[in-house]
């Protein structure tokens, strides 16, 4: 049984992002061998195709790096890397639409910090 | 945007010779019938080692074109090649083809084993255990005649027989009319399984496009007897997306660009786009809109529903 | 033997029961009637009942272009393929039958008849030795599909309009002659022709069988030109 993942952006990128997301939390270690991309078309119902496309694009960027004739591995710093860039990203795709939808609804940054660090003890 | 395929995933093999040929290729196809002209000038390409989607509304000619290129049907005129032969009479490029019809229909008295052991003999890659092991997994009465079959059942046919011919080219007309969800869950399955480990080239013709979409790397969209857009899924995808925001905003957004609907709900509107730039979703989001994805289903749908004027330029 | 040929084979031989048995099953049960209706009369006879089995074949060919055409285009099997391979397939099938056939009247002719009734032997046809009633049986089991085939192959090419315009041509064009020939006097010169010529059952049988090929040829030459619409 597949996984269906589409969240209507190109597959090769939620794949990409899936891999990204196992390397963060530690599921993928460093010098880890990822599964085939085979097993990810297998497993997210998508074509073969995408899901080498998806590994290519981390290939691309050094996170994957191809051992002949055996298969994929997370380069070594992959993870710091990696959490480096979505910490570049979480401005823009969590405080941005937080703080939108805070000016929406009136709460003003103050309101805002209470809120998080009420919940950061809770 | 163009697609990478790495060596390990198409191995080397047989059909390794026609990794960037086309499997089937038209040249300005057209149809016409004494009351509808069913072809209006096709010219296409399926790349061979691909699974494509050949998609569009009830009508608009994905049969006919596909009962040409299988050379059941005479064009009007125009050519059609497959793996760069005329098909018809032609018992070499006929025989690296297995086309699954949506209404096929079979001899009165066959039942199950009587169309493998048919299948058996016709197909030069046939996998008998493969085609064993669908017959149970789909739950298919062996020895009930094929003639009293529901629509579900006559599909889970198809889908066996298609699947285990291995055929390097397979085309698969609205292969899951009439199943359920987890029998159309298992197509899926198998399909991708059976496909990466003996790639060939895969059509799948459908007007039901959501979930399929994830298995093809191309769509080929027909309408009117046209093909409307040809692309790589994925980069249709990146290009579909819709705008959220005050109506005004809105308006002033899509004036300039290519906008295939619009609604406006009390002072907001939201409109569907096909993106001609990589900036544009950006633009988007800079002129305070929100962006969203827009799902394929909904893209292909709103594509074919436009009226002739709207949708010059498009393929 | 290629891919589409054989194929086309084993589609027929899935079916032996309308291509074998049936047939035999109508003539036996036709034989068993006329037992019981010949237990009852004085005189001996010779029943139609032999007749069935030639009717049928009419019929199967008739029946086997709607069934088995588009069916083996669609997988993609070439009219050739689908013309030699049915082709092929009623030689057998006819041969089958023409051997049964001459086995069956050769034990009716040595036991004299079956009390009384006739059934297998047929006047002025079974009289020559066993090998000229094979071939009569075989070429005539022969036409008599190719009719039937043929004309299904002309509705399979020209749809109901063809069907209409050479029925209803050949009704017109044979009513138009006979008339002629009654008004002008032409029968008693013809029938005096046929009968000079001294027919001999060899020839009339090549003559059918040169008609069977030529039925043949027409079923082929419409087929290769045949579609199937999606």
């Amino acid at each position: 049984m597949s996984f269906p993942m589409d969240d209507g952006r190109p597959i090769f990128q939620q794949i990409a992002e899936r891999i990204e997301d196992d390397i963060v939390d530690g599921t993928l270690p460093e010098e880890g061998q990822a599964p085939s991309t085979t097993h990810f078309a297998q497993f997210y119902g998508i074509n073969p195709a995408t899901a080498a496309k998806g590994v290519n694009v981390l290939v691309d960027q050094g996170i994957l790096y191809k051992k002949r004739g055996i298969g994929m591995f997370v380069a070594q710093g992959s993870r710091e890397r990696l959490i480096i860039k979505r910490q570049e990203q979480f401005y823009e795709m969590y405080v941005v639409p937080l703080l939108r939808e805070a000016e929406k609804l009136g709460i003003d940054s103050k309101q805002l910090a209470v809120l998080i660090q009420e919940k950061g003890r809770g | 945007m163009s697609v990478n395929m790495s060596s390990n995933n198409k191995g080397a093999g047989v059909m390794s010779q026609n990794q960037h040929a086309a499997a089937m290729e038209t040249i300005r196809l057209t149809k016409t019938y004494a009351d509808q002209q069913a072809l209006d000038g096709v010219s296409m390409r399926l790349e061979a080692n691909r699974i494509h989607g050949l998609l569009g509304r009830n009508g608009a000619g994905k049969t006919t074109l596909m009962s040409i290129a299988t050379a059941q049907l005479f064009a009007t005129s125009g050519e059609v090649r497959i793996f760069g032969q005329n098909p018809y009479e032609n018992r070499e490029a006929l025989s690296r083809i297995c086309f699954i019809k949506e209404s096929q229909r079979y001899p009165e008295v066959f039942n199950v084993n009587d169309m493998l052991a048919v299948a058996s003999t016709l197909y030069p890659n046939w996998d008998a255990a493969f085609a064993d092991r669908l017959v149970e997994e789909f739950r298919l009465p062996r020895r009930k005649k094929i003639k009293g079959f529901s629509r579900g059942m006559l599909s889970s046919v198809g889908i066996i027989i298609g699947l285990a011919s291995r055929a390097e080219l397979t085309l698969f007309d609205e292969p899951y009319l009439g199943l359920d969800a987890v029998a159309r869950g298992l197509f899926y399955d198998r399909l991708i399984e059976d496909y990466a480990e003996h790639p060939r080239t895969i059509v799948l013709s459908t007007h039901l496009i959501d979930e399929v979409s994830r298995l093809l790397e191309e769509i080929h969209l027909i309408d009117g007897g046209r093909l409307l857009l040809h692309e790589d899924t994925d980069s249709l995808r990146q290009r579909a997306y819709t705008v959220t925001g005050p109506t005004a905003k809105v308006n002033a957004f899509i004036a300039s660009r290519r906008s295939l609907k619009c609604e406006a709900l009390g002072g907001s509107a939201q409109a569907a786009l096909l993106a001609s730039s990589p900036t544009e979703q950006a633009e988007a989001k800079a002129a305070g809109l929100d962006t969203a994805p827009l799902p394929l289903q909904q893209l292909i749908v709103y594509l074919t529903g436009q009226k002739e004027s709207d949708r010059e330029g498009l393929a | 033997m290629n891919r589409g040929l054989k194929s086309v084979i084993m589609m027929y031989r899935r079916d032996l029961f309308s291509w074998i048995y049936l047939p035999w099953m109508i003539m036996l049960s036709s034989f068993v009637v006329n037992l019981i209706i010949a237990t009852s009369m004085q005189e001996e006879f010779t029943t139609g009942g032999l007749l069935s089995i030639f009717i049928y074949i009419y019929i199967v060919g008739l029946v086997t272009v709607n069934q088995t055409f588009s069916f083996a285009l669609s997988l993609c099997i070439s009219r050739r393929d689908y013309f030699a391979g049915s082709s092929l397939a009623i030689v057998v099938i006819a041969l089958f039958h023409a051997l049964l056939m001459t086995i069956v009247a050769s034990i009716e002719k040595a036991v004299g008849s079956w009390g009384g009734m006739n059934f297998f032997v047929l006047p002025d046809t079974s009289d020559g030795p066993a090998w000229q009633t094979f071939f009569v049986f075989f070429i005539a089991l022969l036409l008599m599909f190719f009719i039937g085939f043929a004309s299904s192959s002309l509705s399979r090419r020209f749809g109901k309009k063809g069907n209409f315009i050479l029925y209803g041509g050949a009704f017109v064009l044979g009513g138009g002659l006979t008339t002629i020939a009654s008004l002008r006097g032409w029968w008693t010169p013809m029938y005096e022709w046929f009968i000079d010529l001294q027919p001999t059952l060899a020839g009339i049988m090549s003559v059918l069988l040169v008609f069977s090929a030529v039925l043949a040829l027409l079923s082929w030459l419409m087929l290769r030109r045949s579609a199937v619409r999606a």
